[in-house]
């Protein structure tokens, strides 16, 4: 239902503005980046925790690659989002819609530092999930 | 295998696709249609509040002006000589005692000397200021920052406080040369200053006490007598004869109205509605279908007064279009029988050759008529938004112009209509509008005051809608238009 109110909020933004798409570049990328703005302002009503922190302490750990691709998309999206919201909205931005750490720390008003110790630390926690789920660590 | 996971996220949910609720779309377009009335019901409150603000601040802020007053009132003290009149002028010193309390109270101790508050105290000043040996008025230039207009047109209420006997009508303010005019219907606003110049005293020989309501004051301060100095007066005496100045003496009451008024008001009218539709025979066909019955509209107002010309309005305006549906639609029968036909063939060879068939021939025929018919009725609630204007005045007559918009609230259409594909079908199955449908107002009316407090009204008024009471689905706009009779009254808080 969240993500239906997100979407609604998105299309009425979207039909409100659609005179001011002016034709320069993709019509989806438009759409795409009123829906994402859309919810990431939804989710500033809720507590996002950024911990500003250096790469240092962050590891790169492996998985299963292979397991997790034999995973049903709605299984990986259940997982997801029981990631922390910080750490959710920012893996969601740079892994599935691809933005930048530099575009992720101006959308989020955090900085690309940020932005990268969080993706990391999603990372991380997303692997012990999938730990949780049977899908061991390489 | 850094970007292992980004590459595996990316691929599954680059095709991933969830299926919203059904009634997703609906819901979209409901609240974009909810956000766009809001917008333009707070527009038009906006609008409203803005025009309000503009009016009262460019009423409240107009330049106090630098008062030049003239002495022109002598009190019992300056005078030298003393006429019959002193001896009655005990109610006009009372008068004269208040004004100058209340000027003292109003600019302090120095005060501003009274100006004429009514046209007898100029009157008298003028013939008293003419007679010699009298101290003769001097003329002070006070400035002060109290907007003189609204200060006189306190000491007007206090002077009827003193005098209950007081009239409007027959008093007059006088802001230097310029004649402030009372709007009767509307209580004490002044309105801008005319340059007039003072009038003259009119004579009256042989008043008796018969011409005036009040004849106890008559009887003390009716006439106020000089001698005649000069061989030839204005004044019709005789040199060394008594000078009758009459005073006209005031009757009623004034009475004190604050900015707001109440109206109501209702009436009968011609309405209907024009169709938008490229489809000439169904415009035809429901014109030939629907026709006008007397119809309604209701109006409860509050008024606020700008200024004694503008005013603002708002309130709730009830309307009834009443329509009658008539559609006499011609029942067809069919009926089947055969026909024995002879056809001649002419062959080269064999020459005429007759050849007898058997047609089988269908007739049509209208038998009867089915006959629908209904009373249609289009309800609806609307919040009128009106600048009204007083374009004449005469006595207690105003002519009146407003303008304005309906914000609709609720509609309600009950009936039968004949749809786009020449069906009868019912309003309710229409998809029309409930609120948001707004439209624009004119009215020209004649306001006539039975007591400053109370006028009664007669105020004719066109409405046009705007927008099409039926949304795009219909597949044709509807638009009503009306033109209504109102008769009501308006009460002045």
């Amino acid at each position: 239902m969240e993500a239906e109110d997100v979407l609604q909020d998105a299309f009425i933004k979207i039909f409100d503005k659609i005179k001011t798409y002016r034709g320069e570049g993709s019509f989806e990328g438009w759409i795409r980046k009123i829906v994402v703005f859309t919810a990431l302002k939804s989710n500033d009503k809720r507590v996002r925790k950024f911990e500003p922190g250096s790469l240092e302490n962050v590891q790169e750990q492996g998985f299963d690659a292979k397991a997790i691709s034999m995973l049903e998309t709605a299984n990986l999206l259940s997982i997801l989002q029981e990631l922390p919201e910080g750490y959710r909205a920012v893996f969601n931005l740079y892994a599935i819609e691809g933005y930048s750490h530099k575009e992720i720390g101006k959308m989020l008003d955090i900085s690309d530092v940020t932005s990268r110790t969080q993706y990391s630390r999603a990372k991380q926690y997303l692997i012990k999930l999938l730990a949780k789920y049977g899908i061991q660590r390489v | 295998m850094k970007n292992e996971i980004e590459n595996i996220f990316k691929q599954k949910f680059y095709s991933f696709e969830a299926t919203p609720s059904a009634g997703l779309f609906d819901t979209i377009v409901a609240k974009r249609a909810k956000k766009k009335r809001a917008i333009r019901l707070w527009g038009a409150a906006a609008l409203l509040i803005t025009v309000s603000t503009v009016g009262i601040w460019s009423y409240s802020t107009k330049t106090p002006e630098q008062l030049t007053v003239g002495t022109t009132i002598d009190t019992q003290q300056n005078r030298n000589t003393p006429t019959r009149a002193d001896k009655s002028q005990g109610n006009i010193n009372g008068i004269q005692e208040t004004l100058a309390k209340t000027n003292q109270q109003n600019y302090g101790e120095e005060g501003i000397k009274e100006e004429v508050a009514t046209t007898k105290d100029k009157r008298l000043a003028k013939l008293e200021a003419k007679t010699p040996g009298r101290q003769k008025p001097t003329n002070q230039k006070i400035r002060t920052n109290v907007n003189p207009k609204n200060a006189w047109a306190d000491l007007f209420v206090k002077i009827d406080r003193a005098n209950p006997n007081m009239d409007l009508d027959k008093g007059a303010l006088y802001l230097g040369n310029k004649k402030q005019t009372i709007d009767k219907s509307t209580g004490l606003h002044i309105l801008k200053g005319s340059k007039t110049s003072i009038p003259k005293t009119p004579i009256l020989a042989n008043t008796t006490e018969d011409q005036y309501s009040n004849p106890t004051l008559t009887k003390t301060i009716s006439t106020h007598t000089k001698k005649a100095t000069e061989e030839k007066s204005e004044i019709t005496a005789e040199k060394g004869e008594d000078i009758k100045v009459s005073v006209p003496l005031p009757t009623g009451r004034l009475v004190a109205l604050n900015k707001w008024r109440l109206q109501t008001s209702g009436g009968i009218g011609y309405a209907s509605r024009a169709i938008s539709e490229t489809n000439k025979d169904y415009i035809n066909l429901r014109n030939s279908t629907e026709s006008v019955v007397v119809s309604y509209q209701f109006e409860a107002n509050t008024i606020y007064q700008c200024s004694p010309k503008w005013n603002i309005q708002t309130g709730l305006q009830y309307t009834i279009r009443n329509e009658l549906f008539e559609y006499s639609k011609p029942l067809y029968v069919t009926e089947e029988r055969e026909v024995q036909r002879t056809q001649i063939i002419v062959h080269p060879i064999l020459g005429e050759i007759e050849r007898s068939y058997v047609e089988t021939v269908t007739d049509t025929t209208s038998q009867e008529v089915e006959y629908t018919s209904s009373q249609n009725k289009f309800e609806r609630v609307s919040i009128p938004i009106v600048m009204e204007r007083k374009l004449y005045v005469r006595q207690n007559l105003s002519l009146v112009a407003k303008v304005g918009i309906n914000a609709g609230v609720y509609s309600k259409r009950v009936g039968l209509l004949l749809a786009i594909n020449n069906e009868t079908q019912e309003y309710t199955r229409l998809p029309t509008r409930k609120s948001g449908i707004n439209s624009a107002m004119i009215g020209l009316g004649v306001l006539y005051s039975i007591t400053p407090r109370v006028s009664l009204l007669a105020y004719p008024q066109a409405n046009l809608q705007l927008n099409s009471s039926t949304t795009s689905n219909a597949g044709f706009n509807q638009n009503d238009w009306g033109l209504y009779s109102h008769f009501g009254l308006r009460i002045g808080l």
